[in-house]
């Protein structure tokens, strides 16, 4: 089974020192899924960058991003497509500038399967269909042609999560990838993912919205100034939480459950 | 920020150039083993000595002091110019930003004129009806470059007037003098020092530049560009007169260059 | 947008009016007689008669707005008259400096693209590499050189003591190898900072961020996204040169005793010849305006989506 395995995870900001994550730690296999809750600003976003190896070298990191036994913590740059892209995919947070405005998405979309595959051109143009349509986009044809800047918000996300898919990561990182969209997306998009994980792949979904961490499911972490306030299985914190600050965040989410559970 | 500034290398560097030339300027008739328009024909193309540390000229004045003597004249044109431009600028800039419409597009279309026009044509046109001497230079600079600093300014004063802050000083009934004074200048002014120790730098290349055209002021005068005029006819027989004159345009534009790049970089590192 | 190209077009014809006009008045101010000139250059102790002579015969009798509206009315024709700097027709003047500035313009230019885009990819590639830290400090330096000194350098360098080159201009290209170089190393400078700048800021953005996450190199990044997205704020700035070194590179000019349109500029301007000036102004204001234009017109062709926002 192909895990993702945290251990002991800190984060400081060179400059000051200032501790963005306290020693988090946590796994995910195959077929499962851990959401990482919690208000923006708490660490979420800077612990995916570090597990993707975004971070800039202003952010000093310390403990084991091991994934499949390989520890990713100062990979060295030619293994780097070998895993990120091809094994381990992220959804970024921002759909509309996660592309690069000027190039066409199917081209931007055919760059990382050429990269990651030797399939021939035409198989590749397939996968960016099939990977499309999965992702909840009908007119591949036309989104293939387009710029970034012709498709809405919510087809971007679309988008990006094709990307993720058409390589068949193993591991899939989704960060805050339902903050851009209005309710009725953010479940379509939810259900997306939860089907992905179903699939067999690892799934470490962020969020600040308990909304959507009950739709998918799972495993959940609450994380509030750089550390795990509480964790365990989403229903269960959400139906018993004990820590005050989940507490308030359930409390938070409850108020506009009506809109987020008409349809579950 | 000034202590970023003071940390950073290459602001020290600009710093310790502008500080020699400027010293230079001030004490020229101290340091300078001669008179530099002394003529002495039996030194003619001296070698270096102590009495000539860097030898002659064609007329046996003494090389060092006529460079000594050039920084002063390069500064008294450069940095009376750069005051009045950045006050002109200001103004000009920040008016046209905040005061309308219609003098908005007036004072563009006066600065796009002035900006399209050929520098060199303003500089002799005015050299030639004030007639030759500093003062002329220094007028026929400023009009040469003013637009650019008026346009420079106004984009910033733009960028400014499209924030936030602004509009909520003028919800509190903030007036437009006072909006200009207190909010617009004060947020448009470590950009413009950046383009002021620029500015001068290409002041000092354009001062020498017209000198060496003949421009202004006389082949005779200290002035490193008309020094450069002067050797130019002994380029097979004594190439070393024509380096150095260059050399110290060289440094005195780089220490303006290099002092106001890395307040650019600190600037941007800051934003 | 079609506002936008009225707007441009409208303004384009109003700033060669006002370049025309400056001309004429900055001449008019200018104190020197120009039907004086003329008669000097003949006979050195002109009379008063003569000189009335020839201010008639080259009608400078008349005040300077009927001379502006003569002028613009061969400008329509295509004639503009006599040159008084020369004696010969501005327009045959023009078709003989013409060229060699638009040559040493062109060159300058290609060795500015030649030099600062791999320089400035090197630096983007690896910033704040051992290459970058030199070439930061050395583009500096290279912008306040002089160009007329790096001139007299080059010459004493390649034509002096290696005879690559001649002191005088030799025909055809390689007359303008060391002219057009000299003239072209402070405006490259200028260009490596800026592209860098402009390069990193994309490397840094989100896309380039995301890129990294899909697998993707420095290297291809730099090079099939942020190369392209980094062009704009380059090509205006390239436009912006090209418009201004036609008559900006007078002192090179000087230098290698070339005779562009600078040099006759400069000339013209000493005879009091306001023809000559208006007109040769006015080409290069025109060159510098749509050359701005032009520009524009690029960025919007490689970027459309800037239009959008």
């Amino acid at each position: 089974m192909k895990e993702l395995n945290v251990k002991e995870l800190s984060i400081r900001l060179k400059d000051d020192c200032s501790l963005l994550v306290d020693r988090l730690s946590f796994r995910v296999g195959s077929g499962e899924s851990l959401i990482l809750l919690g208000q923006s600003g708490c660490g979420k976003s800077v612990s995916c960058r570090a597990v993707m190896g975004l971070l800039s070298r202003r952010f000093r990191v310390d403990g084991s991003i091991c994934f499949d036994g390989t520890e990713l913590r100062g990979l060295p740059e030619r293994w780097r497509a070998d895993y990120y892209g091809k094994r381990i995919a992220l959804v970024p947070q921002n759909p509309m500038t996660a592309l690069n405005p000027s190039v066409k998405i199917g081209k931007q979309m055919d760059e990382t399967l050429r990269l990651h595959t030797r399939l021939g051109k035409a198989q590749r143009r397939e996968r960016i269909e099939k990977a499309l349509t999965d992702a909840g986009l009908a007119d591949t044809e036309r989104v293939c042609a387009s710029r970034p800047g012709m498709l809405s918000g919510g087809m971007l996300q679309r988008v990006l999560i094709a990307i993720a898919l058409s390589t068949d990561a193993e591991l899939v990182i989704a960060d805050e990838p339902t903050t851009a969209l209005d309710v009725v997306h953010r479940n379509e998009i939810v259900d997306v993912f939860a089907r992905l994980r179903d699939g067999g792949a690892a799934l470490l979904f962020v969020t600040h919205d308990f909304a959507a961490a009950l739709r998918l499911g799972g495993d959940v972490m609450v994380m509030r100034e750089g550390r795990i306030v509480e964790r365990g299985s989403t229903r269960e914190v959400y139906a018993s939480p004990r820590h005050e600050y989940t507490r308030a965040l359930v409390r938070a989410s409850s108020l506009s459950k009506g809109a987020s559970h008409a349809d579950s | 920020m000034i202590r970023k500034t003071l940390k950073n290398p290459q602001a020290i560097v600009g710093l310790v150039l502008i500080i020699a030339v400027l010293l230079a300027a001030a004490l020229a008739p101290l340091l300078a083993p001669h008179a530099p328009n002394e003529t002495d024909l039996t030194k003619k193309f001296a070698e270096p000595c102590a009495d000539y540390p860097l030898g002659a000229d064609e007329l046996g004045r003494c090389e060092l002091s006529r460079l000594l003597y050039g920084s002063r004249a390069s500064m008294s044109i450069s940095l009376p110019v750069l005051l009045i431009i950045a006050l002109l600028g200001l103004v000009l800039g920040t008016l046209s930003a905040c005061g309308g419409k219609r003098l908005d597009a007036v004072l563009s279309f006066v600065c796009d004129t002035f900006i399209a026009f050929p520098q060199l044509v303003i500089a002799i046109a005015i050299i030639g009806i004030l007639g030759s001497g500093a003062r002329s230079v220094i007028v026929a600079i400023i009009v040469a470059m003013w637009a650019w600093f008026a346009r420079m300014v106004r984009s910033y004063a733009m960028l400014e007037m499209g924030k936030d802050y602004v509009l909520a000083a003028r919800l509190a009934g903030c007036g437009t003098a006072k909006l200009i004074f207190l909010h617009l200048i004060p947020n448009v002014l470590p950009q413009f020092i950046v383009y002021l120790s620029t500015g001068v730098a290409s002041s000092i290349i354009m001062v020498s530049g017209f000198a060496f055209l003949g421009l202004g002021l006389g082949p005779e005068t200290a002035e490193w560009g008309a020094m450069l005029n002067g050797a130019r006819g002994t380029i097979y027989s004594h190439p070393e007169m024509l380096v150095y004159p260059g050399a110290c345009i060289l440094l005195a534009a780089a220490g303006f260059n290099l002092f106001g790049e890395a307040l650019r970089d600190i600037l941007e590192g800051e934003a | 947008m079609k506002r936008y190209i009225s707007h441009r077009i409208l303004m384009f014809f109003l700033v060669l009016a006002g370049v025309s006009v400056l001309s004429f008045a900055l001449i008019g101010l200018f104190g020197r007689d120009p039907a004086e000139i003329i008669a000097r250059r003949t006979n050195i102790n002109a009379s008063y008669e003569q000189i009335e002579a020839v201010r008639q015969s080259m009608g400078l009798d008349k005040p300077l707005p009927a001379r502006y509206a003569a002028w613009i009315a061969g400008l329509f024709r295509g004639d503009v008259g006599i040159s008084i700097y020369t004696f010969k027709p501005v327009m045959e003047d023009l078709a003989q400096c013409f060229p060699v500035s638009a040559a040493l313009v062109g060159l300058s230019l290609a060795w500015v693209i030649i030099i600062s885009v791999p320089v400035s990819l090197i630096c983007a590639r690896r910033p704040d590499g051992a290459a970058d830290h030199f070439v930061r400090v050395a583009s500096v330096v290279g912008m306040s050189f002089p160009t007329f000194w790096l001139g007299f350098l080059l010459l004493i360098s390649f034509a002096v003591k290696r005879p690559i080159f001649t002191v005088l201009p030799a025909p055809g290209i390689k007359g303008y190898i060391l002219p057009s170089f000299a003239l072209s190393v402070p405006i490259f400078s200028g260009f490596i900072r800026v592209f860098r700048a402009s390069l990193l800021k994309e490397m840094g953005s989100e896309y380039a961020d995301f890129a990294r996450a899909r697998g993707l190199g420095r290297g291809r990044i730099l090079t099939h996204h942020a190369l392209r997205n980094a062009l704009p704020p380059v090509v205006t700035m390239l436009c912006q040169y090209l418009g201004y070194l036609f008559a900006g590179g007078a002192v090179v000019e000087n230098v290698f005793s070339l005779n562009g349109l600078g040099t006759y500029l400069v000339g013209c301007v000493a005879s009091a010849d306001s023809t000559s000036v208006a007109t040769c102004a006015v080409i290069v204001a025109a060159i510098f305006v749509l050359a701005n234009l032009a520009g524009d017109f690029v960025n919007r062709l490689l970027c459309p989506w800037t239009v959008r926002s």
